[in-house]
């Protein structure tokens, strides 16, 4: 019960820390202390997969699925991707961090865009 | 002052795609950015299936994710007007693709390229009609993103006439896709007005937004099997 206690504290301190390191990695994106490029483009190695992948360190599975359940209504989601492609991505994983109250950019919600 | 929005009665859609032809003539589409598309998914268990037909348009979100994310980088090329039509200008759209990854219906197409729509035939007559005597929003370009814009060209024209009360009424000034939905699964109207039919289905019918845990709040509501959720 003891190790489960410390296991669960610990969890949660790694969680609340998770959580600040993103705040400040955001804040400094969006001051520019931090470098993720200039390049605006969905390219791998341009600014938005350099701050997704490579300053906030998610793994390409965080975003990318293998497929879209039937009814999951996503305007040409049944095109077929390139070779290359990872696969197509659930929007869903983008509310964590771009709702209201999110370490990152506000894109959803009343916030957007404020 | 009006609110449009459209209503999209999945119980009553059969699939047949009027919707997706009238509008790729109506708005010139290009092979790899449609504007509207037909989504369609089986439910139930064998042998009580059945199928379900979608039509997904631009929602014109009150609080359009793609405006958000193009404003946030400066570039600023989504608009949302007095109507609430969301609309791109494809003069400042630099092609970098966010207000497609950000959009939760995966509505921002980004145009490849600008050939004729149908394979080997050259190009019907109104593809061959130049850029210059086409409303700005058919005025087609390489690496920018296109969307559904309400038919704004038909919306803009009942401003202009001073017709604006029949929006969603009169051929020339309602959106050519729910003019042709043979089961008028389809409706376009004012939502600020009580009498109107959209107001009046949305109520009776229990119309819904979809996606509705992104706040994003589309002006485009489907009826749909059980009602709202």
């Amino acid at each position: 019960m003891k190790t489960l206690l410390i296991a669960v504290a610990l969890g949660a301190l790694a969680g609340g820390a998770f959580a600040a390191g993103l705040d400040d990695t955001a804040d400094r994106i969006r001051a520019g202390t931090i470098d993720v490029g200039k390049n605006l483009s969905m390219a791998a190695d341009a600014r938005y997969h350099t701050i997704h992948a490579e300053k906030v360190g998610l793994g390409c599975t965080t975003c990318h699925v293998s497929g879209f359940p039937a009814d999951y209504l996503l305007l040409r989601k049944d095109d077929r991707l390139p070779e290359s492609q990872p696969g197509p991505v659930d929007r869903a994983v983008c509310l964590g961090c771009h709702s209201q109250d999110g370490p990152a950019t506000t894109f959803y919600g009343p916030a957007a865009g404020k | 002052m009006a609110k449009f929005v459209r209503v999209i009665d999945t119980k009553r859609c059969m699939g047949c795609r009027a919707c997706v032809a009238a509008c790729a003539v109506e708005n010139y589409y290009v092979p790899d950015a449609p504007w509207n598309v037909m989504m369609e998914y089986e439910v139930g268990t064998f042998p009580n299936v059945r199928k379900v037909f979608t039509a997904m348009n631009c929602m014109h979100c009150e609080h359009p994710s793609c405006k958000a994310a193009c404003d946030a980088i400066g570039v600023k090329a989504i608009s949302k007007n007095r109507f609430g039509v969301v609309l791109i200008d494809y003069d400042k759209c630099i092609g970098c693709g966010y207000c497609a990854a950000v959009c939760p219906y995966g509505v921002p197409q980004m145009n490849t390229r600008v050939a004729p729509l149908v394979p080997g035939k050259g190009g019907v007559a109104y593809e061959a009609i130049p850029a210059s005597e086409r409303h700005p929003t058919h005025r087609k370009k390489v690496k920018v993103a296109e969307k559904c814009t309400f038919c704004w060209h038909k919306l803009e024209r009942a401003v202009a006439d001073g017709k604006q009360d029949r929006i969603g009424k009169d051929q020339a000034y309602t959106p050519t896709c729910d003019l042709v939905c043979p089961t008028q699964a389809r409706v376009f109207g004012d939502l600020d007005d009580p009498n109107s039919t959209v107001s009046r289905v949305i109520g009776d019918k229990r119309a819904t937004q979809l996606k509705k845990e992104f706040g994003t709040r589309p002006q485009v509501y489907y009826v749909l099997e059980g009602g709202d959720y």
